[in-house]
């Protein structure tokens, strides 16, 4: 809700007056090379990828340097069960699941790089479906001055239960993922913050598979996955949303993103990432 | 605090008997339409024997019997002198004329305008209304708080930014008084104008500091604006067609010389003009609505010699709206009594209710789907404060404030497609404040004059309502919940008491110079609860809880005042020292709105401020106006943030310089110009990027705020008026006002952010954000007759 609103506040704010933006140049400090651990894990039947890397000085304009020759494994501590991830020397670290991982299930990441063990914790919480996809012609124009095409929403309901349930809900055209920060759809229960348990889907979240001004053409495929995550999470991805879109009258102080992975090792060595079991239910429509 | 209590009373014991005396009192008004003149100097001819009119216009002053004479003397006014024999208590109202015109009052040259020199008051700006409405406004619009942030000590994070911070204080820190009701924002569309409406204001003054014991509630400054009564002469239509508003007030007597009354009204008009283009462009948009309006009424009535009674109302609002509904506003009413016990015992009794409230809704077109949310700040208060004019030596001032809070935090309903609801309101919160005041004002000796009072403040946060226990957790984390216990209502669950000592001396050097000290302590037991650079309308205020401490400040003031060619050149240097405690911050990714749990986000942490001021005013002549220059610094330091060092709050700018030229060249044409440079605003930069799952997040590895800072903001403005009737006989008037806002078009930086390039998005890149982008051309028409 937030995220539109503060939308809503920025096109009030820019659209009558007389504001502008542009690209300057700013001298930054180089910060220190840290360890990133981007360990997003689900209960889909494709291959799974935990991301090492390095911290990179803000301007590098390079994409940050992989880390070769670290372990990754995942535990399943309800089994006991190791799930050995493989170096693919590009930061990758990938393993194919076959039905394995289970909703309800606690698990330990554990990553050893040159001495250092560090360790994540997180549980796979349950998921909702996508009832189904609908889509929409749209004239285009508007603010974003968008070619005319479709824009799809999904139709889907919040699990009712005492718990609040958390979900990211991730959409791809045409396999590509809509990966702006501003685009990150994320819910508590059916709306944001507490309430709507059960409900259907409020229309900015069933809305927000679209992103403003990406609208879809005839044959494009939309792809709807529903990503159960954990309250942690969905602070974490609040964070990367305002920490990237963080501009305007109504920008808040920059801070730094959490992270929920610790070095067991010591105290000198930072870590940053996340790490974060999904379960998945998922649509696809093609465009007609 | 008792040895202070003490002292209050034997100083006030000890005063002086000596021969039989009498004492003037009486009101000073405008004889041109009868409003009560604030600040007039009121003096024994050839002696140091003075007072000035209150807020009301009312004076007494006790002299010895015989006969005297005795002057009136206000800048821009005709001084007065009467001729009085005193033999018994004398009522001398008089009615002033301005200079050039004549009244029947015998006129004298030598003049009496060092009151900036004589006065208790220092850190004290007043703006005379007519000067604001020269001085280039943006868009042409005249703007008490724009006009405000142009005075030493006085920042703001940047233009559209709602509020001003003075002296290192949050936004939240001023009394803003409104006809003595306080107003919790300021500004129309988020902070471009501000919701005072020139036409109605008669006088403002901000006190920075040395802040006398009859204002408290608020950490850093009071921002007093008066409205006019009305005039009770004849009738009055002020107006002006301006780019974003039109405005139009009307002001007659009731009853002449006995009651009148004034009704001022504002409203933009940008969504008129813009519908026909809306329809045609974007088809979407043709319902939108976007505009703001306020009405200002006041009516006073003169009952007698005795009593004078006056109510005045605000209602303000700002609505936006396109597929969803947004507005915010304050709405306030207040009555006042005049009592006058003795020509010694002066009464104003006021009691005043203020509401601001805003309302947000998003509703999905063709279903019941929906989402409302309220809030509410709503205030009832009494107030009684009275001026004991004991001799010529102590006037003491003592009253009395209550105020009783409801703050709506949140009333939220969610609607489903197929109508089921959601509630996810917040509780409301109760609290009441009270306060007791006393205050002298005694002159020790001609040279010495002191300035002591006490205030005593209590706040109780009352049910009913829930009380949250929250466990200790590591600094920066949201704390949690150790329990609740709902509480009964008009049962308290925090209470908090604050003696709030205040202190001025002024001791005149000479005619020309005087060097003024201030001490002040003020508390605050509410705090508005933002994180964005510039306040939102969405804001809440929260009240001081059993997790939420009051806000205490102190502050120190050291003056020194010299004028210069017969006051022609009035010059001040002031240096202050400012410290807070219990300054409201944020944990990382505190969530501000619709949070019942909002306090396990809150942190508290200090803040300190000190700087230099230097002020140069010239106050007469063709050519007037001032220059400023600030030195300061304003830091925080919060257990979590920052690695628990100090660092620099958002509004802290080293260097400030303010220029406002007015120059009227003759009774057609008057032109004015400003000047401002500024440090930038501090700000937190990156020093790396983090990837996440394709999200390249901008990182601080040294984990410090504020590292930065923004570039020097700068800008000019220039504004001439052209009088179209000038020499008319009537009083009548018709001017064209055109202004030039941002003249050399400098793209000030409100912010630099840092993003993805949009085409290239391995690139990482930063973007300044300009509020103000390009020169802002502005035409008005004003009129008055």
């Amino acid at each position: 809700m937030m995220k539109t609103f503060k939308f809503f506040l920025i096109f009030i704010g820019a659209s009558f007056l007389w504001s502008c933006e542009d690209v300057v140049q700013v001298k930054l400090d180089e910060g220190d090379p840290m360890v990133t651990i981007d360990a997003f894990i689900n209960d889909m039947q494709s291959p799974q990828k935990v991301r090492l890397t390095y911290t990179d000085p803000y301007f590098s304009q390079k994409p940050n340097e992989p880390i070769t020759g670290a372990s990754v494994k995942l535990k399943d501590l309800s089994t006991g069960m190791d799930y050995i991830f493989t170096d693919n020397s590009n930061g990758d670290y990938l393993w194919t699941p076959t039905d394995t991982l289970r909703v309800g299930h606690e698990y330990e990441l554990t990553v050893t790089h040159q001495g250092i063990v560090y360790k994540s914790y997180s549980r796979m919480n349950r998921t909702t479906r996508v009832d189904s996809l609908v889509s929409e012609y749209r004239e285009g124009g508007g603010f974003s001055n968008a070619e005319p095409g479709y824009k799809f929403a999904f139709l889907g309901f919040d699990l009712p239960g005492d718990t609040i349930d958390y979900y990211w809900i991730k959409s791809y055209r045409n396999g590509i993922f809509f990966n702006r920060g501003g685009d990150i759809n994320i819910c508590a229960n059916a709306a944001y913050g507490v309430g709507a348990d059960g409900f259907p889907f409020i229309a900015p979240v069933a809305e927000s598979v679209t992103p403003f001004g990406e609208l879809f053409q005839k044959g494009d495929v939309c792809r709807v996955e529903i990503h159960s995550i954990n309250l942690e999470t969905y602070n974490f991805l609040t964070q990367v949303i305002t920490q990237t879109t963080n501009s305007g009258l109504f920008a808040t102080s920059p801070e730094n993103v959490k992270t929920n992975i610790k070095n067991t090792t010591n105290d000198k060595v930072k870590v940053v990432g996340w790490f974060c079991m999904s379960a998945v239910g998922f649509k696809e429509a093609v465009t007609l | 605090m008792k040895p202070i209590l003490v002292l209050i009373l034997t100083c006030i014991f000890f005063l002086g008997k000596s021969q039989e005396k009498f004492t003037i009192s009486g009101y000073v008004k405008d004889g041109n339409n009868g409003e009560a003149l604030i600040g007039v100097t009121v003096y024994k001819k050839n002696s140091q024997i003075g007072t000035s009119t209150n807020e009301y216009g009312f004076y007494s002053l006790t002299l010895p019997k015989g006969s005297d004479t005795l002057m009136f003397s206000f800048v821009g006014y005709k001084t007065i002198s009467r001729a009085i024999d005193l033999k018994t208590n004398q009522v001398i109202s008089v009615e002033m004329g301005v200079e050039g015109k004549e009244l029947e009052e015998v006129v004298i040259s030598s003049e009496r305008e060092d009151q900036n020199i004589k006065s208790m008051e220092m850190s004290v700006a007043k703006l005379d209304i007519k000067q604001i409405q020269k001085m280039p406004a943006l868009l042409g619009e005249v703007d008490i708080i724009k006009s405000i942030q142009l005075l030493p000590g006085v920042t703001t994070v940047g233009e559209g930014a709602s509020g001003f911070n003075v002296r290192g204080g949050n936004i939240d820190q001023n009394l803003i008084l409104m006809d003595e009701a306080p107003v919790y924002n300021s500004s129309h569309l988020f902070g471009f104008f501000s919701i005072f409406n020139p036409d109605a204001v008669k006088d403002v003054k901000l006190v920075k500091g040395g802040i006398p014991a009859q204002y408290g509630g608020r950490a850093s400054s009071v921002l007093d604006i008066r409205m006019k009564e009305g005039n009770n002469k004849k009738l009055e239509v002020n107006g002006g067609i301006g780019s974003i508003f039109s405005r139009l007030s009307i002001e007659a007597p009731i009853f002449k010389d006995k009651a009148s009354f004034i009704v001022a009204g504002r409203r933009s008009y940008i969504d008129i003009l813009a519908k026909p283009i809306l329809a045609q462009r974007q088809p979407a948009l043709k319902d939108a609505q976007f505009y703001f309006y306020d009405l200002t009424a006041k009516l006073n009535w003169r009952v007698n010699e005795k009593n004078t009674v006056f109510a005045s109302g605000y209602l303000g609002r700002d609505v936006f709206g396109a597929g969803f509904v947004f507005n915010w506003g304050n709405t306030t009413g207040t009555i006042r009594w005049n009592h006058i016990f003795s020509s010694k015992v002066f009464m104003n009794l006021t009691t005043f209710y203020s509401n601001y409230s805003y309302e947000l809704g998003f509703k999905s077109e063709g279903t019941d789907q929906k989402f409302e949310w309220k809030s509410n700040i709503i205030n009832y208060s009494f107030k009684p404060d009275f001026t004991y004019y004991l001799n010529n030596k102590n006037t003491i001032k003592f009253g009395a404030q209550g105020i009783l809070y409801t703050f709506k935090p949140g009333e939220a309903v969610i609607t489903s497609q197929n109508g089921d609801k959601s509630n996810i309101s917040l509780d409301n919160q109760y609290g009441a404040e009270y306060a007791a005041y006393i205050d002298n004002e005694q002159k020790l000796s001609n040279r010495l004059t002191l300035q002591y009072g006490l205030r005593w403040s209590f706040f109780n946060y009352l049910g009913k309502g829930t009380q949250y226990s929250y466990r200790d957790t590591i600094p920066n984390e949201s704390r949690p919940l150790e329990r609740e216990d709902s509480i009964a209502a008009g049962k308290t669950i925090a209470m908090y008491n604050t003696p709030e000592p205040r202190l001025a001396v002024n001791y005149t050097i000479d005619d020309r110079s005087s060097v003024k000290l201030g001490y002040n302590r003020m508390s605050q037991y509410l705090h508005i609860v933002s994180n964005t650079a510039a306040s939102t309308p969405l804001d809440i205020y929260t009240p001081v809880t059993n997790n939420i401490k009051p806000l205490i400040s102190d502050q120190i003031t050291l003056g020194y005042f010299r004028n210069f060619r017969e006051n022609m050149f009035e010059t001040s240097v002031e240096v202050y020292y400012k410290d807070l405690q219990n300054q409201l911050d944020y944990v990382d990714n505190a969530n501000l709105l619709l949070n019942k749990y909002l306090e396990s986000d809150l942190i508290q942490g200090k803040g300190r401020a000190y700087g230099f001021e230097v002020y140069l005013k010239k106050a007469k002549g063709k050519l007037n106006g001032w220059v400023s220059y600030t030195l300061s610094k304003t830091e925080r330091q919060v257990r979590g943030l920052s690695n628990d060092e100090w660092f620099l709050s958002k509004y802290d700018r080293t260097h400030n310089v303010n220029t406002v030229l007015i120059f009227d060249l003759n009774k057609r044409f008057s032109f004015s110009a400003n000047f401002i440079f500024q440090t930038g605003t501090p700000a937190t930069f990156p020093t790396a990027k983090v990837e996440v799952q394709g999200y390249v997040i901008p990182y601080n590895t040294d984990n410090r705020r504020n590292n930065y800072r923004n570039t020097p903001y700068h800008r000019a403005d220039v504004g001439v008026t052209f009088n179209l009737a000038p020499d008319n006989k009537k009083g009548r008037k018709h001017a064209i006002v055109l202004s030039v806002y941002n003249l050399y078009n400098r793209r000030n930086a409100f912010s630099i952010y840092f993003r993805n390039n949009p085409d290239y998005p391995v690139n990482t890149e930063a973007v300044r954000y300009s509020v103000v982008g390009s020169i802002i051309p502005a035409i008005t028409y004003n009129f008055k007759f």
